[in-house]
């Protein structure tokens, strides 16, 4: 025993940590040669083996091998998880990302040039008077194994109209009936023309899924559509698995597995993509934005910046008295140095002062009535008789909130503004902020409508935040939607959005672009996303 | 012995309530709820109210939490709003992780405690020992993520040996499970191993200086042999209480390096309900952590009438 011991504690001397050491060498032999993707594939064949919706299809994933020895599995990272996947009553862009294209589809696509195209619709007409669509469906089936038809599309229609996310229910609102007519025909009728409603069956608007999914299923881990990948198995806080849709209606996609890991933690994704654990970062927000300038210069990576999918904003408080005065607005509007302001985002950003989305829309432009101008903006303030003017700013403590806040509160304090700011977890600031409207101003990075700022717009507004209720713009935003004619379509937006600029609530500074790293053999990845989705049906390695 | 068992149950059920109110207080303190978090901004004010009666969150508080009680009670400890999983599940399906990365984390740190801290005692005077005391002292100041962080950047990056995140579990693959856990189990220990090795240290010496110890060298045992077979025993009785309180600290730590690591355990959940406001998840989490915890304290509260009769005898003639 004493000996024993004796011999532990001179052994002890410098070697513990090479104990360790040794533990990690042996655990890293232990893994033998597999590469990465072989390891990736035994996980995701273990995660589609439970996965009960498409058994078929794991089974035939399962068993084809690459046949050019490259993976047949995309491992990607998501930077959120929503908090249910049930798509009718859950904002979250966490949950779109993920399975718009992939997993759902809609009536009509919107391609990235803005054309909207058949998607689960192969041909549609529009009557003279603009309030009657008549669709055809084509022949497809849903991943349950069930032929879409026309008492899918009614049954779709009318769910998404009772949603309790304005992004679903609002373009139904002018919605008269909605009728299956034969099995793959289908009518709906509105009570008003409206330019916009085809454009939002390309949007959550349009979703189908099989009739009475949402009763018969238990919506939020559940998924089901007619896209290119099964929604196979998913595990909370670790992992999402989509198997490719054998009986897909359109052009199989390349990968047969794509293997979702859920990390919000952007430097520990970008670790994993330089030690060859993922082969897709699809979004960089926040602190690993430092970063994405050393993989542009690896050779081993390609850095895609995803465009025209949101901007960024501060808006104030329609209720602080100090805000009444157009003076007062147009002196913060005119405070903000949007060049300045893009270091935010590593300079991967557009100054606008715009609030348009999809940025890439035809009605945009350079306009800008409030440049910056901090001489400008102290007159202003002066003249209103608003120096030493304070606000309150709370931010939402995640992605680049707290970097903005910093550069927005240096630039007011420079025109003698004070900005008392707070910072507030995303909820709390959605609950104290958005929804009970205490602050006086704050900045947010969506893509929020411009139809949705207004009371008499035909739209549900976003807040009580949001609600403008200004006559000037109330007619604009009234007219707009209403016209058929497309190039009239336009020049109204076009009007609407420069008015929305000159009334400074909301002070527009930049369309910022969301850096993707990947692999550098990753090809068909899309640069432009619409409605948050990205769609992997053309994804591929290069040959 | 029986009054001193009775009386520390009561007082552990005494604190698991109090402290389950007070978290159930603290997270409704934040702000938001789950309605907030499932239809963000594009929610119209009808909605929410309608969502929130749905979810029956629209209660009086202490209703809301008497109800979660009550399924305590009856073993049901609730499902969660968002995803619906039943919560009891969803823990025990998390606590493989969890427990791999503490229990880990402990079976490195008191070993290599016990040898540092008997070590640097038995060297107390000379440069060695005291080298070992200012390496626990920086130990104990290094962050378990900061820690994580440069594991991951060498062992993972780097030198590609051992993944940068993830967790297998142990039924899939061992030895995956074993490459996976590696890099958390040393950066949670690695601040836990530092205080061991100071307790250790400073239990050591005065342990050195008891008559006992002086009576085995007059026996003839060297000072480094009575250190090893009467030292080290007489000092590992308090190590327990510490290795007890710390594995408080060892969750505390599991809920960074989880985050740190990707892994799918206790520790992730209790952020991401929190974001969530998943209240009841939060709550029965917290509820299971300081019945661990408690339970822990609760059998080193029994051990101790046990290995000290003293303890005992004062309990009982009270």
């Amino acid at each position: 025993m004493f000996q024993s011991s004796r011999f532990l504690l001179k052994a002890g001397r410098g070697k513990p940590v090479a104990v360790l050491v040794g533990m990690a060498l042996i655990a890293a032999a232990c893994g033998g040669d597999s590469d990465d993707s072989d390891a990736a594939d035994a996980e995701t064949a273990t995660a589609t083996a439970e996965a009960p919706a498409d058994e078929t299809a794991t089974a035939e994933a399962e068993a084809s091998a690459p046949a050019d020895g490259k993976s047949t599995t995309l491992r990607a990272t998501l930077p959120q998880e929503p908090a249910s996947w049930n798509y009718w009553e859950v904002a979250a862009n966490a949950l779109r990302f993920p399975t718009f294209y992939n997993v759902q589809e809609t009536m009509v696509e919107v391609t990235t040039a803005g054309e909207i195209v058949p998607m689960l619709a192969e041909a549609w007409t529009v009557s003279d008077d603009g309030l009657t669509y008549t669709f055809t469906m084509r022949e497809a089936k849903f991943h349950d194994g069930s032929d879409l038809d026309s008492a899918d599309v009614v049954y779709s229609m009318e769910k998404n109209a009772t949603s309790p996310l304005s992004k679903l229910s609002a373009p139904h609102q002018n919605v008269a009936s909605v009728t299956a007519t034969d099995e793959r025909t289908v009518e709906i009728v509105l009570t008003q023309p409206s330019a916009t409603f085809l454009r939002e069956l390309g949007n959550s608007a349009g979703y189908v899924v099989p009739e009475n999914f949402l009763e018969e299923n238990d919506a939020n881990s559940v998924m089901i559509g007619t896209g290119p990948y099964v929604f196979a198995d998913y595990k909370p806080d670790t992992s999402l698995t989509f198997t490719r849709f054998e009986e897909y209606w359109g052009e199989k996609p390349y990968f047969e597995v794509i293997d979702w890991k859920f990390v919000d933690d952007e430097t520990a994704a970008l670790n994993g993509l330089l030690a060859g654990e993922y082969d897709f970062v699809t979004a960089v927000l926040a602190e690993g934005i430092e970063r994405v300038a050393t993989f542009t210069e690896d050779p081993e990576f390609k850095v895609l910046f995803e465009s025209a999918g949101e901007v960024s904003y501060l808006w104030l408080n329609v209720n602080e008295p100090a805000f009444q005065d157009e003076r007062v607005r147009q002196a913060i509007a005119h405070a903000v140095n949007r060049e300045e302001a893009i270091g935010v985002y590593d300079g991967y950003a557009d100054p606008t002062c715009l609030m348009v989305v999809p940025y890439a829309e035809p009605y945009n432009s350079d306009y800008c009535p409030y440049p910056y101008d901090p001489e400008k903006s102290m007159a202003l303030l002066a003249e209103a008789g608003f120096e030493g003017l304070e606000i309150d700013y709370p931010f939402a403590t995640v992605a680049s909130h707290p970097f903005t806040m910093e550069v927005l509160t240096q630039q007011l304090a420079d025109v003698g503004i004070t900005v008392n700011s707070r910072g507030e977890d995303l909820t709390t600031w959605l609950d104290k902020t958005w929804e009970q409207g205490n602050y006086g101003m704050s900045e947010i990075r969506d893509s929020a409508n411009i139809m949705q700022y207004g009371c008499e717009g035909g739209r549900e507004p976003l807040g009580k935040s949001s609600t403008l209720c200004i006559p000037e713009f109330e007619d604009k935003l009234a007219v707009a939607d209403s016209f058929i004619d497309n190039d009239e379509y336009l020049a109204a937006m076009s009007d609407l959005v420069k008015t929305f600029a000159d009334l400074a609530w909301v002070t527009v500074i930049s369309a910022p672009k969301v850096p993707m790293i990947m692999s550098a053999d990753l090809e068909g990845i899309q640069e432009v996303r619409i409605n948050n989705g990205i769609d992997l049906g053309a994804a591929r390695w290069a040959d | 012995m029986l009054r001193h068992t009775l009386r520390s149950l009561v007082t552990l059920l005494f604190t698991a309530i109090v402290g389950s109110v007070a978290v159930f207080v603290l997270v409704h303190m934040l702000g938001g709820d789950i309605v907030t978090v499932l239809l963000g901004k594009e929610a119209g004010p009808g909605d929410v109210q309608f969502m929130r009666e749905e979810l029956g969150i629209d209660r009086p508080l202490v209703v809301q939490y008497l109800d979660w009680l009550g399924g305590v009670v009856t073993g049901d400890l609730g499902t969660s709003y968002g995803m619906g999983y039943d919560i009891f599940d969803e823990i025990v399906r998390r606590l493989e992780p969890t427990i791999m990365i503490t229990l880990g984390g402990l079976l490195v740190s008191v070993p290599l405690a016990l040898l540092l801290g008997t070590y640097s005692a038995t060297n107390a005077k000379k440069l060695r020992g005291g080298a070992i005391d200012v390496v626990a002292q920086v130990g104990t100041a290094v962050p378990a993520f900061w820690a994580g962080l440069l594991l991951v950047l060498v062992f993972g990056v780097r030198l590609g040996w051992l993944p940068t995140g993830g967790y297998v579990p142990l039924g899939e693959d061992p030895v995956a499970c074993l490459r996976s856990i590696i890099l958390p189990v040393l950066a949670l220990s690695l601040g836990v191993t530092a205080v061991f090795t100071r307790y250790v240290r400073t239990a050591m010496i005065d342990v050195l200086n008891e008559d006992f110890m002086r009576a085995a060298m007059a026996r003839g045992r060297t000072r480094r042999g009575a250190a090893l077979v009467h030292g080290v025993r007489n000092a590992s009785i308090p190590l327990v209480t510490v290795a007890a309180l710390q594995f408080g600290q060892l969750i505390a730590g599991a809920v960074v390096v989880e985050n740190v690591f990707v892994l799918p355990g206790i520790g992730r959940l209790i952020v991401t309900a929190t974001l969530g406001r998943e209240v009841i998840v939060v709550q029965s989490l917290a509820l299971v952590i300081m019945l661990f915890i408690l339970v822990l304290n609760f059998l080193v509260d029994i051990a101790y009438g046990f290995l000290d009769p003293r303890i005992r005898d004062k309990a009982d003639s009270k």
